[in-house]
């Protein structure tokens, strides 16, 4: 469980966000809806421990993530966090096993290079491990980016934008695939501005505006 | 647990490095960098270690009649002279000169020796090992041939004999008798052996003269004292010490400092300059795989630790490469060019050969004047990509 | 005459590229001292932050370059010895100075507390909060103050090696004549800091039993001293197996099998682990103390193992102390 209380952002004297407080429960999909510029992703790096809040906390099973020093924030994000981007944000010149690396090189447990073949025969990319990304197609891409974040087997998955700039087709298959993990018990954080996710069933949206909840749905 | 985390960071920048284009600029640059200091030390130390071996060669005390700046040849007596100042080991009135041979351009040692006196040089000894002395003294028309020289004779078919010529213009004749071999170039590459006598019709040295005294003391630091006495004595004469020699040689090395001071400071410069420029230059492609890195848990320091490997390992190929290119240069092909840079050197010595050397010593003295100015300028571009915002990630 | 030669250079032009990098630290460190405030969310307290980075990437540097360069230091010294009448190696080069001997006092210092900033530098980014940073950056303005002060000794030391003069070397500094370096070593007798090594080792295994690491690490302070007194005074000549060479410097050279560096190494790495019980001890966990006491005292007790081993076999295969 997530307990984010009255998190405050400032920048200067720029205000980013004010008094946020919700609560994300064990398994749920959450969906931060709202224009870009109203704050969804600096809530999601101060969830994920990336940036710290000027003033609230975000508890953790009861631990103050944002009271953690950078090196167990690092430990946090990379046991119990996986991360998708807007397109994708993959590292072009290496190929897609070595994509895989950087998550689970630095993570505290024996190295296991079968473990990152294991992954990508779940996505049904292990025929392209040795394939550089850039020769790439977007749905192969973007198998790529969902099996870094899964890599590790984390227990939330945050979203940032998944499905910007991508055609209806691979839209679907990434909402088909969030709602599959989500089911088999992986908690859900997508921040997005787009409709596609508030009309999904089960979903708990958190609507934004200018570093302001505006409505929880 | 720990340390095999780090080697994963290590392999990991190693592929990195491996794909990425400026690491080719920057381990070309690297390279160079390398390649001209080692060359510039290995001719250094090449040309050190020459001088110390044939610095042990040298006669303790070498004397010359000088008579209005110009060298004149010294007469025997001049050995009665000095005979009893005590101390002395031994006095060798030595024939020698150098004869310009025009067809190739080049200078020859000529040196006159008789064969049954005692040697006064140990190289001069092992010239004369395994040789039937007999028969040398039978005639006069041997010789015995330098390795440079033999080679050279060898080319334009001097083989079964040699003509020089006199001053007087008449030519006489040589027969070679011995080729020295390659280990002796050091000392006798270009030096051609001959009788005494000989010696003196090809130098035109009249009987009874001789070109200089060469003298070996028992104490070595009665030197100065004994050089003193002689003068005392032979009023027209120049003493020259060992030391005396190795003393010009070294103001010739501490000019050369100079010039090593500009070259050593240029290179950095340069190197230090297109390194920073190189690595400063954060696109935006880096700039997302540094925010990647850090949302699956990477730190700050694990970041710089990254950044510090990769360019460790193109300074460690670099340093490798450069000083294995410098030693064929140096050593294979003669440092062609550079070795001009030092031919105040060769200014005193007409030919002179690059001897191996290769110790600790040598490696460790570029790897201090090479590695820490790189990693001084890699210390602050790599500091600016660790602490890159995260931010570029989430859009 | 001065000497210049191209190791010379080297070295000096690496001391530039450290005050370049100190005067950068320093320039933080007075910012950090003056406005650091972590409860602040402005974008120059993050800057801030960041810097810290910086500074201990820095340190980070300069520890890895000051240890190849204290022995390139010694080694180019040595190098020295046969141009300089009377010189064997690097002691000679060093004595015929008044400065050399403080500036290897300071070198090691410079050293122990650049490790300690280290070690304060990982325990201070690993709180929230950053708790021990302005403490941090005091300590940094005081050690460039020894480097600077380094750096004065040794243009001072190379400025003033001289080819003319005739210097003493280890054989007679060490032995019955007073000179610079035995200025400050108070003449001991052999028996006597011999017998205070031991002394001071034996308070290190009380210490060490009882856990009182803040008196462990004083004696581990002195210990450093008196066992580089020991080494020179008594445990040396049975490595040279004669009784007159007394040198800290030789047993580095190839002649008696680089043992140096390992004696070195232990004793260095021991007491600085020792004595950083003392330094560091509101900084440390207990975790860390443990396991720091322990590897300082195997290492202390490796080193006596090692120089005694050299008395022990002079006496088995001669039968006989040296005197």
């Amino acid at each position: 469980m997530i307990e984010i209380k009255n998190i405050t952002k400032h920048f200067d004297d720029k205000i980013i966000l004010s008094k946020i407080s919700f609560t994300i429960e064990k398994g749920s999909f959450t969906v931060i809806n709202g224009p870009s510029g109203s704050g969804k992703s600096t809530l999601l790096s101060i969830i994920s421990g990336l940036a710290r809040p000027t003033s609230g906390e975000v508890l953790y099973n009861n631990i103050n993530i944002s009271k953690l020093p950078e090196k167990d924030a690092g430990i946090f994000r990379n046991e119990k966090i996986g991360f998708v981007f807007q397109k994708f944000n993959l590292v072009e010149n290496l190929t897609v096993y070595e994509n895989l690396l950087p998550p689970v090189i630095i993570a505290n447990k024996k190295f296991d290079k079968h473990h990152i073949y294991d992954m990508l025969r779940q996505l049904e990319i292990d025929s392209l491990a040795n394939t550089k990304i850039s020769k790439l197609s977007g749905g192969e891409q973007q198998r790529v980016a969902l099996a870094r974040a899964l890599i590790n087997n984390p227990e939330i998955i945050i979203a940032d934008e998944p499905t910007a700039n991508l055609d209806y087709n691979l839209k679907m298959s990434i909402l088909k695939f969030f709602e599959k993990i989500n089911k088999s018990g992986k908690t859900l954080i997508v921040a997005t501005h787009d409709d596609i996710f508030v009309r999904m069933k089960g979903v708990k949206v958190v609507l934004m505006e200018n570093g302001l909840i505006k409505a929880i749905k | 647990m720990k340390i095999t985390k780090e080697l994963r960071i290590f392999l990991f920048a190693l592929t990195l490095t491996a794909k990425r284009k400026t690491s080719y600029f920057i381990f070309l640059i690297l390279t160079i960098l390398v390649f001209l200091i080692s060359a510039a030390t290995f001719i250094t130390e090449s040309i050190k270690k020459e001088l110390f071996i044939t610095h042990e060669e040298l006669p303790d005390i070498v004397i010359q009649k000088v008579i209005g700046g110009r060298q004149q040849y010294v007469p025997y007596s001049y050995v009665d002279k000095i005979l009893d100042i005590p101390g002395l080991k031994d006095i060798t009135p030595r024939v020698w000169g150098y004869y310009y041979f025009d067809y190739a351009s080049v200078n020859f040692s000529i040196v006159g020796v008789d064969p049954l006196e005692p040697m006064y040089k140990k190289s001069l000894e092992d010239a004369f090992a395994n040789i039937d002395i007999g028969k040398l003294t039978e005639t006069e028309d041997w010789m015995i041939l330098g390795y440079g020289i033999a080679k050279l004779f060898d080319e334009i078919a001097y083989r079964n004999e040699a003509y020089f010529r006199k001053p007087d213009g008449e030519y006489i004749k040589f027969v070679p008798y011995k080729q020295l071999d390659k280990k002796s170039a050091i000392f006798n590459n270009d030096i051609v052996i001959i009788s005494k006598n000989a010696a003196r019709k090809l130098l035109g040295l009249e009987e009874n003269l001789y070109t200089d005294i060469a003298v070996n003391v028992y104490n070595k630091n009665e030197i100065v004292t004994i050089a003193a006495k002689i003068r005392d004595r032979l009023k027209d004469v120049r003493t020259i010490t060992k030391k005396d020699v190795l003393n010009s040689y070294q103001n010739v090395f501490s000019y050369k400092t100079g010039f090593f001071i500009a070259l050593f400071g240029i290179l950095l410069f340069t190197m230090m300059v297109i390194v920073i420029d190189k690595l400063s230059g954060l696109n935006e492609s880096e700039k997302t795989e540094i925010g990647v890195f850090k949302t699956v848990g990477w730190t700050t320091f694990d970041i710089l630790k990254l950044k510090l490997y990769e360019s460790f390992i193109i300074s460690f190929h670099a340093f490798i490469a450069g000083i294995l290119i410098a030693m064929f240069y140096v050593f294979t092909f003669k440092a062609p060019i550079f070795i001009d840079m030092f031919s105040g050197y060769s200014s005193l010595k007409m030919q002179y050969n690059l001897i191996f050397v290769f110790n600790l010593k040598i490696m460790f003295f570029i790897f201090i004047s090479v590695v820490p100015f790189y990693v001084a300028s890699v210390l602050i571009p790599s500091y600016k990509i660790a602490t890159t915002d995260t931010y570029e990630v989430f859009r | 005459m001065k000497f210049i030669s191209p190791e010379q250079i080297v070295i000096y032009f690496i001391n530039f590229v450290f005050i370049f990098f100190l005067v950068v630290a320093l320039k933080i460190s007075y910012l950090m001292i003056k406005k650091f405030d972590f409860s602040k969310s402005t974008s120059f307290q993050y800057s801030l932050e960041k810097r810290n980075v910086l500074v201990s990437t820095i340190v980070s540097f300069f520890i890895f370059l000051k240890v190849p360069l204290l022995f390139y230091f010694l080694f180019y010294l040595d190098s020295l010895a046969p141009s300089i009448p009377g010189a064997m190696c690097a002691v000679g080069v060093l004595n015929s100075t008044p400065y050399g001997a403080y500036l290897i006092i300071v070198k090691v210092a410079v050293l122990f507390m650049l490790v300690w900033w280290f070690y304060i530098n990982k325990f201070d980014l690993n709180t929230y909060g950053f708790k021990y940073t302005k403490l941090k950056y005091k300590f940094l303005i005081l050690i460039s103050f020894a480097i600077f002060l380094e750096f004065l000794l040794e243009i001072n030391l190379f400025n003033n090696i001289s080819p003319e003069k005739i210097v003493s070397c280890c054989g007679s500094v060490f032995g019955k004549d007073v000179k610079y370096f035995s200025s400050f070593l108070f003449n001991l007798n052999d028996n006597l800091s011999l017998l205070i090594t031991v002394v001071t080792f034996l308070l290190l295994a009380i210490f060490f039993k009882t856990k009182n690491y803040v008196f462990y690490g004083l004696a581990s302070l002195i210990f450093l001293i008196v066992a580089v007194y020991s080494l020179i005074d008594f445990f040396s000549t049975y490595i040279y197996e004669l009784p007159t060479h007394r040198c800290p410097f030789c047993i580095l050279q190839k002649d008696y099998g680089y043992i140096g560096y390992v004696i070195y190494f232990l004793l260095l790495t021991g007491t600085f682990y020792g004595s950083s019980l003392l330094v560091l001890k509101n900084i440390l966990d207990n975790t860390t103390k443990i396991s720091w006491a322990r590897n300082s005292f195997f290492m202390i007790f490796c080193y006596l193992l090692i120089v005694g081993f050299y008395v022990v076999k002079y006496y088995m295969v001669n039968g006989v102390w040296l005197t």
